[in-house]
């Protein structure tokens, strides 16, 4: 018998309280980061749209482009991974297709500000 | 306060109006002015990691785990080559799953003499598994990403760098 165990402490559940304390800190590192990547490109098209900036808003609609391409891969690897099955697995694709979609209409709406941007320039310079 | 016509907003209303699992946050910093982004589908993913887990299985699982972790540790020193980061938060789905398979290997006490073999086909979920039992030999000190590596599959790591690339030529503030 251990010395936990002889103290009378139950050391199932205190592993079971680091496991899950674990756990929760790797989502909650992996959460911070990707939000951060996100809220740089936010602020970046913010802030490109502001100044009129068509290269910027260019640079940022190709991270929004790749962004989809690295979530099509990540879904295919789940999706091929017979292994992974139940809500885990749906969670993930649901993540997963809710990011493209979102990456999606960004990329779109900043597409329509390229094209809004450049055919102002000719207009300005046919003025 | 964003510009109801300027692209992020009407992004935010276009995702918001469509038939999506979750919704995207936008907020705004008073002194700074600036935009935040949170996703809240991560804690979905966090519910299902802790969902997976049945209660009458916990604790037998955590009952095995002292031996587990100490074969995982003499594991994870004979692949020192193996590196995991977690730099970028799409890795936030496999490492999400890997936890759930890491309680799987636990359940079974014998998941590190499997883990060589699941190495081979899928390094991401084993790897993250490793990552966290590894810690839990550690006291419970859990920075993964500072303990072990993990290699992603290679088209994965290509878009990782391509988006490093990116990131750098956009040259916006750091957070």
């Amino acid at each position: 018998m251990n010395k936990k165990a002889k103290r009378g402490i139950d050391t199932s559940d205190v592993w079971a309280e680091k496991l899950k304390e674990g756990i929760d800190k790797i989502i909650r590192n992996a959460e911070k980061s990707y939000d951060a990547q996100v809220t740089v490109l936010l602020r970046a098209v913010d802030s490109a749209e502001k100044k009129a900036d068509l290269k910027k808003l260019k640079a940022a609609r190709n991270i929004a482009l790749t962004w989809i391409e690295y979530f099509e891969t990540l879904r295919d690897l789940v999706k091929k991974d017979p292994n992974k099955t139940g809500a885990g697995k749906k969670a993930s694709l649901d993540f997963i297709n809710d990011q493209i979609k979102f990456f999606n209409i960004l990329s779109k709406e900043i597409d329509r500000k390229v094209l809004e941007g450049k055919a102002s320039k000719i207009r300005q310079s046919l003025e | 306060m964003v510009e109801s016509n300027n692209i992020l907003s009407k992004t935010a209303s276009a995702y918001n109006n469509s038939n999506h699992a979750s919704s995207v946050d936008y907020s705004v910093d008073p002194q700074r002015g600036s935009v935040h982004y949170r996703s809240e589908a991560f804690k979905q993913l966090s519910e299902a990691a802790y969902g997976s887990i049945p209660p009458n299985v916990k604790k037998p699982i955590i009952g095995k785990a002292a031996g587990a972790v100490g074969r995982a540790q003499n594991f994870t020193e004979k692949h020192s080559d193996i590196t995991l980061t977690l730099t970028y938060g799409g890795l936030v789905v496999p490492i999400t799953l890997a936890a759930s398979k890491a309680m799987g290997y636990m359940q079974n006490a014998g998941m590190f003499s499997s883990a060589k073999e699941m190495l081979e086909h899928n390094t991401l979920y084993v790897v993250a598994g490793l990552g966290v039992a590894y810690c839990l030999a550690l006291g419970g000190s859990l920075l993964v990403g500072e303990v072990v590596k993990q290699e992603l599959p290679g088209k994965l790591a290509g878009l990782k760098e391509k988006l490093d690339r990116e990131y750098a030529a956009l040259g916006s503030e750091k957070i």
